[in-house]
């Protein structure tokens, strides 16, 4: 169990996360907010690269820093920019991964294998890394952040460069991996957030605005989004949350308490959330 | 009913004292020394691992130092062997140093690195070491060359002791400039050496200073700088940063 206990960060005069509090078990948890909401600073500290100014982050009870390598033996992680050597092949970096990791290199050649053929390179092992894709580097980054079978395990936009047949492929993988493990993830794609996470943690003004199910985050904006015609005009109130191509024309998603006549009643998304949740700041 | 209290053998005062002492030693964790971080990192990541991705930043080191040459050669010819040896003696420990570490922060790998099991501070202590003793044994035969070179004038032990310090003392301002964050961290050595070190070439009067000094003096120096190079290096093991300053693995 992962606690984050009343944790504040700050640069300088200016804070980037204040008093978070935070109890993280096995599962997905999508962390979603808009850039500069502190989740790349969050995971930062959960893996140990930024202490917090404030407060404590505590794995099964104990400080993860005072924990050090223990910590770091049951942490995958995998950043936003997956830094890498282009001039070796996955394999010969994941073996190099798993020596860091401590893994003794029987193991570590079976487990590499197994790696690669669940991130789906087991064809281009041998290839150099120069030669590779953005989505092919970032499932490089995947399976180095999986190597050492990871209890906790932080993506830092992990589907960014993926295409929609590695996500769904991804998403499959993370929900495999979260049977008996905690993974928290960050992501700008709102429905990957939908589909992978169990919680989606959300910041708003730099402290904790919501930790709860997808569902009951949309399920607050019930009654409250509706889909009209493009050219319908709109009063005070009546707050335009995006804009879509129906099948009858362009159509546009709003959020009000008064809905303009002729306006239909739709089921709220995450992404209607987020963007009421975010759309004014 | 267990009545035989007296039947059970109660251990001596010394039986006592050494299951104490196990107890207590099993219980409570000694800080590891720097040979036993170093040794235990080696073991575990292998000289594969302590140099991946080092070979083109190790080639260009070589090539650097190289390249020094030239100016030593220059510089001796105008002030004589000793401050031009002083200055670039430390070249190849300081380009390796520079150059794996630029590359680890270059490459974006430092982030994750420092996320692994195994210590990236270890690591790069390690390495660090491994650079120091290469650069000491390179330094030696450079020495002997340059001495060849520019005529014998100094005695060969006065150039080698002078050399062999000027690595020592850079490789302690190196760990001390290492404190500061980021690539400030990494830049902050070689520019704090050009200016120190570089002072005798351009002021003659301080270049006279360096000649006075004995040999012996020099070898003390390197003695010293190297005791306190190691000290600093389990320093940097062990260093823990708190409050706003970044983590390290």
């Amino acid at each position: 169990m992962l606690s984050v206990e009343h944790v504040t960060k700050r640069y300088g005069d200016f804070t980037a996360l204040e008093d978070i509090t935070l109890t993280l078990t096995p599962g997905v948890y999508g962390l979603l907010g808009p850039n500069g909401a502190g989740k790349t600073t969050l995971m930062k500290m959960i893996a140990t690269l930024l202490f917090p100014t404030k407060g404590q982050i505590l794995w099964n009870g104990e400080d993860i820093f005072s924990l050090g390598a223990d910590y770091r033996g049951i942490l995958g992680y995998l950043p936003q920019q997956f830094g890498y050597y282009p001039g070796y092949t996955p394999r010969q970096f994941l073996r190099y991964a798993a020596a860091l990791q401590g893994i003794p290199e029987r193991e570590g050649e079976k487990r590499i294998r197994q790696l690669l053929t669940l991130v789906g390179l087991e064809d281009k092992q041998d290839w150099k890394l120069k030669k590779f894709s953005g989505g092919m580097i970032q499932r490089v980054g995947i399976a180095c952040a999986i190597l050492n079978d990871p209890k906790l395990l932080v993506l830092d936009e992990p589907t960014a460069g993926l295409d929609p047949r590695e996500r769904v492929r991804f998403r499959n993988l993370l929900h495999s991996l979260a049977q008996d493990r905690i993974v928290l993830l960050s992501t700008h794609i709102v429905s990957d957030v939908q589909t992978i996470a169990d919680q989606v943690i959300m910041f708003r003004n730099h402290r904790l605005f919501c930790c709860d199910t997808p569902g009951s985050i949309c399920a607050r904006f019930n009654g409250r989004v509706f889909q009209v015609p493009a050219d319908t005009p709109l009063t005070a109130g009546q707050r335009i949350l995006s804009e879509a191509q129906g099948e009858e024309g362009a159509v546009l998603r709003i959020l009000t308490e008064n809905p303009p006549a002729g306006a239909v009643a739709v089921q709220p998304g995450l992404e209607d959330a987020f963007l009421a949740i975010y759309g004014e700041e | 009913m267990f009545d035989d209290w007296n039947q059970i053998p109660i251990p001596s005062q010394e039986e006592k004292d050494r299951q104490i002492a196990l107890i207590l030693d099993q219980g409570i964790p000694t800080e590891e020394t720097l040979w036993q971080t170093l040794e235990e990192t080696l073991r575990t990541i292998g000289w594969q691992g302590l140099f991946f991705g080092a070979a083109d930043c190790i080639f260009l080191s070589v090539l650097v130092a190289l390249l020094c040459l030239v100016p030593v050669w220059g510089a001796s010819r105008q002030t004589g062997i000793g401050p031009a040896a002083f200055l670039f003696s430390p070249a190849l420990y300081g380009a390796l140093s520079f150059f794996t570490s630029w590359k680890e922060f270059q490459s974006g790998t430092l982030e994750w690195l420092r996320t692994c099991r195994v210590s990236h501070r270890a690591v790069t202590a390690l390495r660090m070491l491994v650079f120091g003793g290469a650069a000491v044994t390179v330094s030696v035969p450079g020495s002997v060359l340059l001495w060849e070179l520019t005529g014998r004038e100094q005695s060969l032990l006065w150039t080698i002791a002078i050399s062999v310090s000027g690595v020592c003392l850079y490789g302690v301002l190196s760990l001390y400039c290492l404190r500061l964050e980021g690539t400030a961290g990494l830049a902050a050595a070689p520019a704090a050496w050009a200016l120190l070190a570089g002072l005798p070439l351009v002021w003659e009067k301080a270049a006279q200073v360096i000649y006075h000094i004995p040999a012996a003096v020099f070898c003390l120096i390197t003695a010293g700088a190297a005791g306190l190079y190691l000290m600093e290096l389990g320093r940097y093991c062990r260093r823990r940063i708190g409050g706003k300053h970044h983590a390290f693995g």
